[in-house]
This record gives C-alpha cells, structure tokens and sequence, in this order.
C-alpha cells in the first residue's frame, strides 16, 4: 500500500475519480480503474517484459502485411523479413485491377444495410418487451437471445437454397438479410437491456399527453439511446463486415463479392503473388485500423459491451 | 409504488396508478398485446426466415436424399452416411483437438487482462494494442499467417536469426502440426475475446476486498488468486463456453482461408466439412444431417452448460 500511496502525482479529481481513470460508455455502467492505492505497483520486468512480448505477437502479422504489401514479388521470396529493395505500389494498384474497388462497395452496402436493417427491427421489439409486456415475452425474449448461439453453418445451406429459389443468390440483398438475422439475437437481446435502464418518469408525461406508443418510441426513448445505438452499430458492423461463410456461399459471382469473400478467393487464386494478396489484406483492415484508430473510445466500448453479453 | 417491486416490466401499471384516470384510459383500452404485437412482427418475420425455417427445413433436408427433381424419404440413412463417413470423424475429432486450445486462452487471457489492469501509465496503449486482433477479420489475419508459416517463411526465418533453425517447420504443410498451428493462430485471436471480457468484468469489482487481503499482508499475486479470481468464476464460465462453441462449430473462416482443410485432411473440421459437402461435392442432403448433428451439439454445450451450476448446488 505505501508504495503507491508513495507517488504523488495521482491525485483525487473533485468527482470522486483519479486523474488516469477510464471511463468506459456502457448499457448499464461507467467502468471505472481502482483508486491508486488499490492498484499496486506491477513494477516487475518480467509483467512488462510479457505485456511488450504479447504485443509484438499481436502486431507482428499486421505489421508483416504490409511490409510484405510494399515489396515486389521477387524481393519478398529473396527474405520475407528482410528490408524491402524499395517500395512497390504497384501491389496495390494492381489490388485495384482485381475488382477490389467493387469488393470494398459491396462490404459497404452489405455492412451499413444490414445494420440499419437489424436496428430498425431489434430497436421496436425491444421497446415492446420493455414496455409492453405481455404473457409469453420473457419466454420469448430468451428464445430469441438462445438463437445467439447457433451457429451460421447450420442454416446456410436451407437458406442457400431458398435464396437461389427466389433468385437472390449474388444479390446482396439476400446476404444483408441474413446478416440482420444473424445480428438480432444479440441486438434485441442489448437493446432490451439498454431500454430497461430508462426510468419510467420519462415516459409519464407523455402518457399524460395521450402520445402513442410509437410517438414515445421514436420521440423519448431513441434519443435517449443515441450511445447505445452507436455501440450495438459498431459491434454489428465489425462483425459484418469481418463475415466470410455466408458471404463466400450467396455472393459467388465476382463482382457481388464482398471484401473477405473476395481476399478469400483472390488468394487462393494467387498462392505465389504474395505482395498482391497482402496489399489486397492491407486495403481491406485500413477502415477498419482507421475507425479503431480514431474511434477508439466508442470502439471499446463497444468491444466491452459486446463481451458483457451473459 | 408496490408495483415498482415487481420490476421493471410492470414500470407502465405504475405510472398509471400516479396518472390521473381520465388520461391513462384510452391506453389501457387500447390493449397492450396486441400493439406489442405490432412492434415484434418484424422481428419474428426475421427470426422466422433465418432461424426457424432453415432449421425446419435442414432437419427435413437431412432425412431426404434428392435424385435429380425428386426426393425420396430416407429416414436416418444420411446420417448413417455421415457417421461412417471417415473424414466426418476426422474433422470431429480435429475440433475435440482444437478444444485444447480453450485452457490455455483462459489462462493467457487471464494473465494479460490482470496485467492491464495492474498496468498503470502504458494501460490504454497496451490495451489499444492487444485488442488489434479482434479488429482484423480472420480473413486478413489468416492470410498474413498463411503466409509467414509457409517453409520459406518469416516464421522459419526468424527462428533462423534466433540460431534456432532446429525448430524449423513447414507449419501449415506438415499433416503433423498443421492442426497445431491453426490452434496457435485461433488462440491468438480468440484469446483477445477472453482479454475484453476479463477486464470489462475486473474495472467493474469493487477494489476494497482486495485492499482487505492487502492489509492482511497478502502478496498482490497471492491477493488476485485467492480474492479476485473467484469473483471472476462466472465470466471465465460464460467466456469457456463461447470457446468451446467457436472451436467446435465456429472454425471455418480459420480453416477455409489457412489450409482449406489440407494437407491431406489434417485440418478438415465439421463446418468446412458441410460446406465442402454441400458446395464443392453437391452432397446438399448428407451435408443437412452433418449439419443437424452440429446443432445438436451446440445445443447440447448449451443445455450442459446450463444444467452444470444447478447440479453443483444441489450435491
């Protein structure tokens, strides 16, 4: 304990919170790091020498990608490693050739469609397990929270042949439909929890006002859950548009592809060309480096409230 | 004000007991079930064109066999197919393999999740760090991997460097440890998962029974095993189950962009099992009953891991 209370450079906000808190945006809480004295030192060489050795593991292919990325094709068999003989964009021009252009639009399409889809449908049925329950619901709030677990390959092949049946196989209609599907249990299950924490006072004036419950839905409880709705989003859009089974399977021509479907399938195509497919790999985790990057905040938090999902 | 006790779903009863009655009327009127029903009808439109009829119809798939328009009734003869088949029992028993891998993410991700959150000037540097593979698809990563555990590759070069070139393999070629190398790399990404859980889960403790045990001369280690780790007992469960799930039934992005199942059938696992059967081969009703007995056995992680906690209370 005097060890840490030993350095004075912490100190105690007038709020109650230590100068370095986190502060976490949550459904339910704000996360927030133990005072000082309760976190003791962790001086030890060997705690950083693991925390710097787990991060080079978790960097090191990141990092290889675009090394490898910049390289020609040649320089890269003389010694992967190695400092590169000059850099070549010509990688990723040809990235470009390979109709990666028309994979990042379609990752786009698909990832922004279907989480407006899925939030357009969770956000109304979880406002009515809230606030208009009825007999049943909870029964049917768990079933629908259980489909989280079943896994994708399970309903791809009926769901293929139903899609091909109505033609929408290479559409990405069909993909985004399913991706909705496929987000929703977690969603409700979020959305449901978020809207339990609205105190009902809010509501009561404009029961008083005869407002409708659609009025209140749009009017008093979505602005209310503007943070919540923006973490739900970015756990559902990470996850769309990181998607490859259903992709892979409902979206085979080569213009409808989207970007993982497509890298998937470039690379089994260009086994030798390495720097082509990693400058395509590099293309495809730049949004997403970048959203993290400058995000970060929303990103962890999302992250943690996608994790607190018991 | 009672009604506030029965929870939350009841929040509307109490607000109309502090409204006067003439307002709330036209509510109560109106009945609520059937404007719930309004609100959920997309919702079960959905949940009904993913979930309900494809399971319906994988299960009716499965017990039929399609000779070109027709289909003849079966009954279990697919999955008899399937059960005898040796490279279905193959790929079962490469994810009961890759089930090993479930302890040790535990254990790293516990161990880096105390650390970061011990971690006191660098913590959200190294958090933004080693939440990076999450953020990456498994397609990206995949390739990248695919590429540095190649013979010639930058894993082999640098155990090379490291005058360790003994250890030099041909990681995803070799039948003997490709299997083991696609293990390290969905450890290297799952455990991420177990990192977030953790420590979202250890910045919401409350800090003083550790401080108590701290008092009491406890080592800070000494402090965390016995004090904060059995805190923690309910989201190492959550967190061991969604492992289990992911390796057993959740492996195909892994697979399909690392080694499509090869060398040889090293690396074939149950969900690219259905998908080759189903797509490459156009077995679509053998690979229905594979895939029937995929969801029974996550329903079935599930139902156990339910189950588990009240057989342990009651003996």
């Amino acid at each position: 304990m005097s060890t840490a209370s030993g350095d004075g450079k912490t100190a105690r906000r007038r709020d109650g919170t230590w100068a370095g808190d986190v502060h976490f945006l949550h459904p339910t809480r704000t996360f927030r790091l133990p005072p000082p004295a309760a976190r003791m030192r962790m001086g030890g060489v060997l705690q950083q020498a693991i925390q710097l050795l787990a991060s080079l593991v978790a960097l090191f292919p990141l990092w290889f990608m675009v090394w490898t990325a910049i390289r020609s094709q040649k320089d890269y068999f003389r010694s992967p490693l190695g400092w590169p003989q000059g850099i070549q964009w010509d990688n990723f021009t040809r990235a470009f050739d390979e109709n990666i252009g028309r994979w990042v639009l379609n990752s786009a399409i698909v990832t922004g469609g279907a989480v407006l889809l899925v939030t357009l449908i969770s956000v109304p049925a979880a406002y009515a397990f809230v606030r208009l329950p009825f007999k049943g619901s909870a029964i049917l709030l768990k079933i629908f929270v259980f489909l989280m677990v079943i896994p994708p390959i399970v309903m791809l092949l009926p769901l293929f042949s139903l899609m091909n049946a109505l033609g929408r196989v290479n559409h990405v209609d069909s993909v985004i439909v399913a991706y909705a599907g496929l987000m929703f249990p977690f969603s409700v299950f979020m959305m449901t929890r978020y809207i339990e924490t609205i105190p009902s006072d809010l509501y009561e004036a404009a029961f008083v006002e005869g407002a409708s419950h659609v009025r209140i839905l749009s009017s008093i409880v979505v602005p209310l859950i503007v943070p919540a709705l923006l973490t739900l989003g970015i756990v559902n859009a990470l996850w769309a548009w990181n998607e490859l089974l259903i992709a892979v399977v409902m979206l085979q021509r080569e213009e409808s592809r989207t970007l993982q479907a497509g890298l998937a399938l470039l690379k089994g195509k260009n086994t030798m060309d390495i720097p082509l497919v990693m400058a395509g790999a590099t293309i495809s985790a730049i949004p997403l480096l970048l959203l993290y990057l400058f995000g970060q905040r929303v990103f962890m938090s999302g992250l943690m409230a996608g994790a607190v999902k018991e | 004000m009672v009604a506030n006790e029965q929870g939350p779903s009841l929040a509307i009863r109490r607000s109309l007991t502090t409204v006067s009655r003439g307002a709330r009327a036209p509510h109560r009127t109106r009945g609520t079930g059937w404007q719930a029903f309004l609100f959920l009808v997309p919702a079960l439109l959905l949940v009904g064109l993913i979930f309900i009829y494809p399971v319906y119809s994988l299960v009716r798939m499965s017990l039929f066999q399609s000779l070109g328009i027709m289909s003849l009734y079966v009954g279990f003869d697919n999955y008899q197919v399937v059960l005898s088949d040796p490279l279905f029992l193959a790929s079962i028993r490469n994810n009961l393999v890759l089930m090993a891998c479930v302890p040790i993410m535990i254990v790293v991700a516990l161990v880096l999740a105390l650390l970061l959150f011990e971690q006191r000037k660098a913590a959200p540097l190294y958090r933004f760090i080693l939440f990076t593979p999450y953020i990456i698809s498994i397609t990206v990563s995949g390739i990248a991997f695919s590429a540095m555990l190649t013979k010639n590759g930058a894993l082999n070069q640098m155990l090379d460097a490291a005058r360790l070139g003994f250890l030099r393999q041909d990681w995803l070629g070799d039948p003997k440890i490709a299997l083991l190398s696609v293990g390290a790399v969905i450890i290297w990404r799952e455990a991420v998962l177990g990192v977030i859980l953790f420590v979202a889960r250890l910045l919401s403790l409350s800090t003083e029974p550790l401080e108590a045990a701290m008092v009491d001369g406890a080592t800070r280690w000494r402090a965390h095993w016995s004090v904060t780790l059995p805190q923690m007992r309910g989201i190492i469960g959550f967190y061991a189950i969604t492992s289990v799930i992911t390796v057993a039934v959740w492996t195909f992005s892994y697979v399909f962009v690392m080694t499509n199942g090869g060398p040889g059938n090293a690396t074939m696992t149950a969900d690219l099992y259905i998908y080759q059967n189903a797509f490459t081969v156009a077995q679509m009703n053998l690979a229905a009953s594979a895939a029937t007995l995929v969801l029974i056995a996550a329903i079935g992680v599930v139902a156990v891991s339910a189950l588990l906690p009240r057989l342990r209370r009651t003996s």
